[in-house]
């Protein structure tokens, strides 16, 4: 580096007095006048303010990930198909989250269970989402709504988990939550536990729902992501209806996949 | 200013630029029986470096979206004059540089000279120092050449410095080198993928650990367990699990896609570089990559640093250095056995090494070593210190006092209200102490630096995940997953500027930025701050100014400044290095000294790109006080 490095104040003074120059001024250096230009500039950059940004670090992005689509040969009860699937759109703070979950007979038939959940979700800690908005049934009651409340991220000792409460349009309360824990055996077979609850605040008996604990799912999968985006799965799965109670084993094969 | 361009340096640079597959765009300076058909445009360039008769230069930059045969397959990339790297410029300090720039893309491009001291109008970032250059269109580049060194040069838009648009730039001192060498190469590092830019941003958006395939399994459980037993083993799993990280998390993006480059080959073919024995050869090392930092070694060869970002060091012999992302180094090496040595540049987390060969024969190669094991992070790196200020202990340079924090002026801090920088600053330490502090002994062992602070109060919101509580003193430190290779290894506190401190005023101002990020949903920010929620940071033209940066997040991030030099303070007196990009280590606290004595608005930013284009980046705004006042 030249020893012109260094300004002297009269340098500065004599660079000041004459008129801006866009271009190099006589040591290479730019006029002090054009650090701040005419007109409305960018809050964040300080240039004009018809110019791009120099990075746009607030994009839109989305994600849809089908977490299960799997056939169930169970024993003792029809078998059975199964979806769970979700995804989001929006940018780092903001999205648009949908979910939606359903089960019905491999042989025809409606699904016995499937429904869908419109969310509004904003980040609120690092790993955590708070979540807020609707869910339709279709199967068994069409007829029936919700208010969503639910969190979503991924707690301590790296559970994936998603909770939700849920407020009927008749006021009942009930509320759900799922936790899937992937436990590496190599960097492509995974082998995820899994777990579902759904409870009720009081009973519902026009939908066959009692106080407490209605169902509950443990599961046992093992995938091979064959690239990060489809992991096809084999596993079992043990499936409990409480208010009736009764219980299903499911061996299950299926895809894992996002986009 | 205009510059006259003879036919003798029109030769000058036609022989410069022979055989880099660059001659294509230099049509406009070739007479019309010269020109031939366009050549296909093939990855690699002659590294050679020719020097030759001082003067102005005159270059054409013509930028081209084309199939290019590279890494062993064809890809679209984005190149320069026909050429992926973009070709060797050639500059001589004290004179003239005028680069016109040609825009063919149907998008906007740019190109910034990383590290060269220019008006600011000409550093080539769109929408901060110009506006972009538009499809079509030509912008052109004049400034004083002020400096001499190895620098490089790369598109600031759109991603394109992933897809190619990077090429080495030397420029030749007015004297002669103080170190001179018979031969020089440039060895430039890249990182190329055939993904697209944006795609890959999209999967660490849904995904951080998307490309990362040396995570902990089960297996490596069973091991540790073996090794330091259930309890152990266990308590270590529940911590990191518990802090939701993974201790193998060194690259977001990695060998998975990425194939690691030497002057634009693919390490199954490797760059070669010929050699007589008994000369000296100075070795140009530039990281150009996007993403990967990289551990450069030449086995059975000894490495002497002369220089570091562009500027001269006193001479350190080693066997190893750890080169960050947009870094430079020189070396001078000197073989004497008429046999071919392997240049490696292993990949930090070692998924992957781009090769070469210095050979005294064409087609001779020397032996390949073997990709060494991943490095992991430790709880150090997270910040996490049980003996808490007790490594203090040591530090008898320092001063304690509460002195430090009165003279603090967070007017920098525009934009950043409502956080709170109660880091260690205010703890009323004086860091500017440290010069005078010995750290030979770090140097040693490899062991983690003293402390020097805790974090404060305030945790940078839901931008980031982890805050350092204990922040420590590394630059004597050889980098991540070089603490125990067996063999000499460059610290930043070895580097000793070969000229004593021009400015020596006490800084009358510290900025304190923190390095934050979020892995899980891939936000990277200064203080929890996105550029895009940021406003400028002002520093009066002429003010020596402390720049400390504090490392929240697990991993290094090199920071580089645009247009000016900061001098690290690295404990070499009045002799600090200059850098333009500092790689700052995990839980750590560095600090820079500037004097700002070039008014523009500049670009200050992580480099690594995928960082910078999530936010982490700043402008800096310098100019006289009374300027500033009119904002």
């Amino acid at each position: 580096m030249s020893d012109s490095r260094i300004v002297s104040c009269g340098l500065l003074t004599l660079a000041l007095a004459l008129p801006s120059l866009a271009t190099a001024g006589q040591h290479g250096r730019a006029s002090v006048d054009s650090v701040i230009p005419e007109g409305p500039l960018s809050a964040h950059s300080g240039s004009p303010a018809d110019w791009p940004e120099p990075l746009y670090d607030d994009a839109i992005f989305s994600q849809v990930m089908v977490d299960r689509l799997e056939y169930r040969d169970s024993a003792g009860a029809p078998n059975a198909w199964l979806w769970d699937a979700q995804g989001w759109v929006g940018n780092d703070t903001q999205r648009f989250w949908w979910k939606s979950e359903g089960e019905g007979p491999i042989n025809g038939g409606s699904p016995e269970s499937s429904n869908l959940e419109l969310l509004y979700s904003r980040i609120i800690s690092p790993f955590w989402n708070l979540q807020a908005g609707v869910r339709q049934n279709f199967n068994p009651d069409p007829d029936r709504r919700f208010a969503v409340i639910g969190l979503q991220g991924l707690a301590p000792l790296m559970l994936e988990t998603d909770t939700a409460l849920y407020v009927s349009d008749d006021g009942d309360v009930s509320m759900g939550a799922e936790f899937e824990y992937d436990m590496l055996l190599t960097q492509r077979w995974v082998l995820q536990p899994r777990m579902e609850v759904s409870a009720s605040l009081q009973d519902v008996p026009e939908y066959g729902l009692r106080q407490g604990l209605n169902s509950s799912e443990v599961g046992l999968r093992l995938r091979y992501e064959l690239m990060r985006e489809i992991s096809p799965y084999i596993g079992v799965s043990h499936e409990r209806d409480h208010d009736h109670d009764e219980s299903t084993t499911a061996l299950v094969v299926g895809l894992r996949a996002w986009y | 200013m205009t510059s006259r361009v003879t036919d003798e340096s029109r030769r000058r640079l036609l022989l410069a630029l022979a055989g880099t597959g660059a001659l294509a765009g230099l049509e406009a300076l070739l007479p019309g029986y010269a020109r031939g058909a366009p050549l296909t445009p093939r990855a690699g360039n002659a590294a050679q470096v020719n020097g030759g008769v001082p003067g102005p230069v005159l270059l054409d930059f013509d930028v081209r979206r084309e199939r290019v045969a590279i890494a062993g397959g064809h890809g679209s990339g984005i190149t320069i004059n026909r050429s992926i790297p973009a070709p060797l410029v050639e500059l001589w300090e004290g004179q003239q540089a005028h680069l016109r720039i040609h825009n063919h893309l149907d998008e906007d491009t740019s190109i910034h000279w990383h590290g060269l001291l220019l008006p600011f109008q000409m550093d080539g970032v769109p929408g901060v120092s110009f506006p972009g250059i538009a499809p079509g269109e030509t912008f052109e580049v004049r400034f004083p050449v002020r400096q001499s060194g190895t620098y490089w040069y790369h598109s600031h838009s759109g991603m394109q410095e992933q897809k190619g648009l990077t090429g080495p730039l030397v420029v030749h001192p007015a004297s002669p080198h103080r170190v001179t060498a018979d031969r020089e190469f440039v060895v430039m590092l890249n990182d190329w993928t055939f993904d697209d830019p944006h795609r890959i941003m999209a999967r660490l958006k849904s995904s951080g650990e998307y490309y990362n395939f040396n995570q902990r399994t089960v297996g490596d459980f069973f091991d540790a367990v073996e090794k330091e037993g259930w309890a152990a083993t266990v308590r270590d799993r529940l911590a990191w699990n518990n802090m939701r990280m993974s201790p193998r998390d060194i690259a977001d993006v990695t060998g998975a896609t990425y194939s690691y480059l030497m002057n634009g080959l693919h390490p199954a073919v490797g760059w070669e570089g010929v050699f007589r024995p008994g000369e000296r050869i100075r070795l140009r090392v530039i990281n150009a990559s996007a993403m990967t930092y990289f551990n450069f070694r030449i086995p059975g060869l000894a490495m002497t640093v002369v220089g570091a970002d562009g500027e001269q060091v006193e001479p350190v012999d080693t066997d190893e250095f750890q080169i960050g992302v947009a870094e430079t180094y020189d070396v001078i090496v000197e073989p004497q056995a008429d046999r071919a040595y392997t240049l490696v540049a292993e990949s930090m987390d070692r998924s992957g090494q781009a090769l070469g060969t210095l050979t005294p024969r064409p087609g001779m190669r020397a032996a390949v070593p073997d990709l060494r094991k991943p490095p992991q992070r430790t709880m150090m790196d997270m910040g996490m210190d049980h003996g808490g200020m007790a490594g203090m202990a040591g530090m008898s340079g320092m001063t304690h006092g509460a002195s430090a924090s009165k003279g603090m002026d967070h007017g920098g801090m525009a934009g950043m209200s409502g956080m709170n920088h109660g880091a260690s600053a205010s703890k009323g330490m004086d860091h500017g102490g440290m010069a005078g502090m010995n750290h030979g002994a770090m140097e040693a062992g490899g062991g983690m630096g003293p402390v020097v602070g805790q974090h404060g109060p305030g945790d940078h919101g839901p931008g980031n995940i982890n805050v350092a509580e204990t922040l420590r003193y590394r630059l004597g430190e050889p980098g991540t997953g070089l603490e125990d290779v067996g063999h000499r290894v460059l610290t930043y506190s070895q580097l000793r500027n070969v000229r004593p401190m021009r400015d020596q005023r006490p800084p009358s101002r510290t900025i304190e930025l923190h390095l934050t990020g979020n892995m899980e949903r891939y936000m990277w920010s200064f203080d929890g701050v996105k550029y895009s929620e940021s406003e400028p940071i002002d520093i009066v033209l002429g003010d020596r100014i402390r720049l400390v940066l504090i490392n929240d997040t697990m991993m290094e991030h090199p920071i580089h400044l645009h247009g000016m030099f900061m001098e690290l303070e690295n404990g070499q007196g009045d002799r600090l290095p200059f850098k333009h990009t500092l790689s700052v280590l995990p839980a750590s606290r560095a600090s820079l000294l500037l004097t700002a004595d070039e008014p523009g608005r500049w670009a200050f930013h992580c480099h690594l790109l995928y960082h910078m284009d999530a936010g982490m980046f700043r402008v800096v705004r310098v100019a006289p006080a009374e300027v500033l006042s009119h904002v």
